[in-house]
């Protein structure tokens, strides 16, 4: 996968700009990364604190080549790529489902991915937000998130994440593209993530709660939550929260 | 929610067309009824009854209640019925309005109420509607956000680079946009609930 990346000191929203981008006709691997973003996005219009230089803002277009009902396999993929780059600083992540990058279950990276239709087809922009420093979340969210400065001790080199990050996007994108590619994508994600089984979780959706045990995903990455009267539910989207670590008994 | 009708044992499994005899065409239409469980079929070559007259109704509706539903659908390839105690009101409607018509005249004139016709002209309309189905399995929003407004509303103009909702899949937004011009007359899914592949979404009247 070859990247071109544009760079902006200032911008609204990566994420707004690749999809731009994308409509007048952008190539697979067009990278948008600003210093700052000043509408930074989040799941359903929630806001993405995005001060200067306190962490990544990266967006990028695909054209992927994937079957359809097995594209929203693609903000999974980024999730694995995003905990490999986490891991890199020595750290020990964990992914939350479907794809927020957690250090001791406080969040340190976020993916939000929207489809685009295009004049060549359908394009998808994944928006990739990594915490460098901790002067980049206010307070009142201080102890549900960190960041990479946060849990290291050390400053971040930018530039070394970023080509860290897009070699990993690169290595599990061309994963899912090829022959199995969303059965390895499953298992890689469930490899990496706690909450893929065994796991008491909340999760609420637009109209409801619920509580249970999760117990795998859907060919499509979707959660399965087990309900204690024994009926499984499946989560396509809503927020999950754990409620307490189960003992796997090793 | 599909109530599987269970009304009564097939004796006579021809579906006729409507008698004119009331009690007659109540028997077979409820033949008619414990005949048929197959959803819409694409099938468009059966010219038999497909109306229902207001006494017809009443029964129908009677004999549901008895059975304690709340909700009670039944559909062949000719007539679709509906019946909610949410809404109160019998809705019905033809699934194959070209030949309704003429059967439904020709059958039962004496039966016929002032109710009909217009149900019959909504059934029509109803099927010509072009409808926005979902490409992928996921959750359906109206709007970009809770706190804004719904992309469109029932009346609403669009064009067919119109954005209409967002079906959300593991946290990626897909955007789907009208396909067509004309006006949102149905909006078949509520906020915030799932949808499946191909589910109809919103009813477009070209």
């Amino acid at each position: 996968m070859h990247f071109t990346i544009l760079r902006f000191n200032q911008i609204d929203s990566t994420n707004t700009e690749a999809v731009n981008q994308a409509k007048r006709g952008a190539e697979e691997g067009l990278c948008i990364v600003a210093r700052q973003q000043n509408a930074g996005r989040g799941r359903h219009g929630r806001i993405w604190v995005s001060e200067k230089d306190a962490g990544l803002y990266f967006s990028v277009v695909l054209r992927p080549q994937i079957e359809m009902r097995f594209l929203s396999l693609i903000t999974l993929m980024t999730a694995v790529a995003v905990y490999e780059t986490v891991k890199t600083f020595n750290l020990n992540p964990d992914i939350k489902w479907a794809n927020d990058v957690h250090i001791d279950g406080k969040k340190i990276s976020g993916i939000l991915a929207e489809t685009v239709e295009t004049h060549e087809g359908l394009a998808i922009v994944v928006g990739i937000g990594i915490n460098l420093k901790p002067s980049n979340f206010p307070p009142e969210i201080a102890d549900t998130a960190t960041s990479i400065e946060s849990e290291t001790g050390k400053p971040v080199d930018i530039e070394f994440l970023l080509g860290i990050l897009t070699a990993n996007f690169s290595r599990f994108y061309e994963i899912l593209s090829q022959e199995n590619g969303a059965e390895n994508i499953r298992r890689m994600w469930a490899e990496r993530s706690s909450y893929f089984e065994g796991k008491e979780v909340r999760v609420t959706f637009e109209n409801e709660t619920i509580t249970g045990m999760t117990c795998g995903i859907e060919e499509n990455g979707a959660l399965r939550v087990k309900l204690k009267t024994g009926e499984v539910r499946v989560a396509h989207a809503g927020d999950v929260e754990q409620l307490r670590q189960i003992q796997s008994g090793l | 929610m599909l109530a599987k009708p269970r009304l009564n044992s097939s004796k006579e499994q021809k579906g006729g067309r409507m008698s004119e005899n009331t009690e007659s065409a109540k028997v077979k239409k409820q033949e008619e009824i414990s005949k048929s469980k197959t959803r819409r079929s694409g099938k468009r070559d059966q010219p038999t009854e497909a109306s229902l007259n207001m006494a017809e109704l009443r029964e129908l509706a009677e004999l549901v209640n008895e059975h304690g539903f709340t909700d009670f659908e039944f559909e062949n390839e000719n007539i679709r019925v509906r019946l909610s105690k949410m809404t109160a009101a019998p809705v019905m409607q033809a699934v194959n309005p070209i030949s309704a018509a003429p059967a439904f005249a020709a059958a039962a004139p004496a039966a016929q109420t002032s109710a009909a016709p217009a149900a019959s002209d909504e059934a029509t309309q109803e099927d010509d509607l072009y409808k926005i189905t979902s490409p992928i399995v996921g959750t359906f929003y109206r709007s970009p956000s809770p706190d804004k407004e719904p992309y469109v509303q029932e009346g609403s103009k669009v064009t067919p680079e119109t954005t209409v909702c967002i079906v959300e899949a593991m946290k990626l937004m897909n955007e789907i946009q009208a396909e067509t011009t004309g006006e949102v007359v149905k909006i078949y899914v509520e906020n915030g609930q799932p949808v499946e592949y191909g589910q109809p979404l919103f009813g477009i009247r070209k």
